[in-house]
């Protein structure tokens, strides 16, 4: 800075200086949380959050899950389930999407005998399709009917969070087409994240906790009897 | 509260009609080599047919259930994985495993007990079989087992369960073709023993029963199940084939004296135990899954 210059500062400039200096600053304080957060807890854990005060029951999710992956008929990676609640005139129909739980502990992977279901780095349970010989233990296994057998490449399948687009950036195909935004989806280890912040501060339930699974899958709003498997009621056929 | 499913997907269940036979036939083919092998080794002379009965029949019994176990794989051309990534936390791999080395070891025995009738080679490995025939039979009870969201699975009985009921099934095969092919006649001090071993196995089948009750007054689901069982749509095939036709007409008829001792008495007491064991597996791969999870 030049004598000039200097002469010319202005009271206003001065304060135009502070003002960038501290944005700067505050940047850099920024910056350097994030960096201390991500060395603190390193790559990447992907969860979801459903909103269902959000959740209106246009089963989009599951179309869009469909046209994403050809699933056959009657099965399905995603899907809605519907309960009624209540009696006239104090009725309430409570929507519940439904996806893999991606667990931290996921019974299928413990009991895959050939090693086709496998947890990821990042946390998302995928399932090897080379390696699956069909033996339909994990469909058994699994504690929420997440499973299925794939009637054309004879395989078992799932939700798997749609890595494929989610390697690239983008989000989910049900997250994307959510109408009403309810499906959120994120990394919990990043404390920036709309995942990570929603789950430490709002209270979130998840399905079968007592199975000590740990599902990366909350939601919020949820009714006890419609996360139960009976819905409440006795199932009938 | 009055709650109604409107819409929810359940998935088709795991296990069906393969599975059960693989159990019905595993079970059995265990069974017979544990009776084949223990006679062989603690037995007198006059078990020798016993043992010949009981480990030709298990090397057909175990060798149909593994068939059955690749029908029911939906690739079975990749069955050779099985043996080359081996998930030790697994179930189904120990079964591979266990299957394999059972098969070796029956085929082996039956060598030294027919062909080679080399007595000491075949006691020792009876002796060794006697081990894989035991996990053999109760692995199955630890696959269902470890299912931690069925409650009639999900349950520490089920590997003893399924190794006493094999146990039955064997036996009373045995006892049923030693019948039918003549080898010895009904009053044979053999056959009674057979018959007195089967009805003390079917007690303590009985006596696991107790299973029941504690699921009655379990956590929900599992009360669910009870009912289903005790009271609801499979309350027939429990109480009047599993229990009364299946395991006390049995005991009932190999423990009166007069029945016992005949040849028709023993053919239809183990021809009911069969039966009695072939419900319960049914009973349980089906109910297990006949409530949804999701």
């Amino acid at each position: 800075m030049n004598k000039s210059t200097e002469k010319k500062m202005t009271r206003r400039s001065i304060v135009k200086l502070a003002g960038i200096g501290a944005a700067a600053l505050a940047i850099t304080k920024v910056s350097e949380r994030t960096a201390a957060a991500a060395s603190v807890v390193k790559g990447k854990k992907y969860a979801m959050v459903v909103d269902l005060r959000r959740c209106f029951g246009c089963h989009t999710c599951s179309i869009a899950c469909k046209s994403e992956f050809d699933i056959a008929l009657g099965r399905w990676r995603s899907w809605v389930k519907i309960v009624e609640k209540g009696t006239y005139p104090n009725v309430k129909r409570h929507f519940l999407p439904r996806l893999c739980n991606h667990c931290a502990d996921p019974p299928c992977v413990r009991v895959c005998p050939t090693g086709a279901s496998h947890i990821r780095d990042d946390g998302i349970v995928g399932i090897h399709e080379k390696k699956c010989i069909g033996c339909k233990n994990c469909i058994a296994m699994c504690p929420y009917d997440s499973r299925f057998i794939n009637p054309e490449k004879k395989i078992a399948q799932k939700c798997d969070f749609c890595f494929h687009r989610v390697e690239k950036g983008v989000g989910p195909a049900c997250v994307n087409t959510c109408p009403g935004r309810a499906r959120i989806f994120g990394d919990l280890n990043d404390p920036e994240s709309e995942v990570s912040k929603i789950v430490s501060k709002l209270p979130v339930q998840s399905l079968k906790p007592e199975l000590g699974t740990e599902p990366k899958v909350f939601y919020i709003s949820a009714d006890n009897k419609v996360m139960r498997a009976f819905g409440g009621g006795k199932y009938n056929e | 509260m009055n709650e109604t499913i409107v819409y929810n997907v359940w998935h088709l269940n795991a296990y069906g009609f393969w599975v059960l036979a693989y159990f019905f036939l595993g079970g059995m083919g265990g069974g017979s080599f544990l009776v084949s092998a223990i006679s062989k080794i603690y037995g007198k002379e006059k078990y020798k047919a016993i043992a010949n009965i009981g480990a030709v029949s298990s090397v057909i019994l175990v060798g149909l259930g593994g068939l059955c176990l690749l029908l029911d794989l939906e690739k079975p051309l990749r069955v050779f994985l099985l043996f080359i990534n081996i998930n030790i936390s697994s179930p189904i791999s120990w079964g591979g495993v266990i299957i394999s080395l059972f098969f070796i070891c029956t085929l082996i025995y039956l060598y030294y007990l027919l062909i080679a009738k080399n007595d000491a080679k075949a006691r020792l490995w009876g002796g060794i079989g006697i081990v894989i025939a035991i996990s053999l039979t109760s692995y199955t009870g630890l696959l269902l087992g470890m299912a931690k969201a069925r409650p009639l699975w999900h349950s520490a009985i089920m590997p003893p369960l399924f190794l006493i009921s094999g146990s039955i099934s064997g036996l009373a095969l045995i006892l049923l073709v030693a019948n039918v092919l003549g080898k010895y006649s009904p009053e044979d001090e053999v056959m009674r023993t057979l018959g007195k071993t089967l009805v003390i196995l079917i007690l303590i089948d009985i006596f696991f029963l107790s299973d029941m009750y504690v699921l009655y007054i379990g956590l929900s689901e599992a009360h669910e199940v009870a009912l289903l069982l005790l009271v609801g749509k499979f309350a027939f095939l429990f109480w009047g084939v599993e229990l009364l036709l299946g395991s006390i007409l049995p005991v009932i008829i190999l423990s009166t004296k007069s029945l016992a001792n005949t040849k028709g008495g023993q053919v239809f007491g183990s021809l009911l135990s069969l039966i009695g064991v072939f419900t319960m597996r049914y009973l349980i791969v089906i109910i297990g899954q006949y409530y949804p999870l999701s």
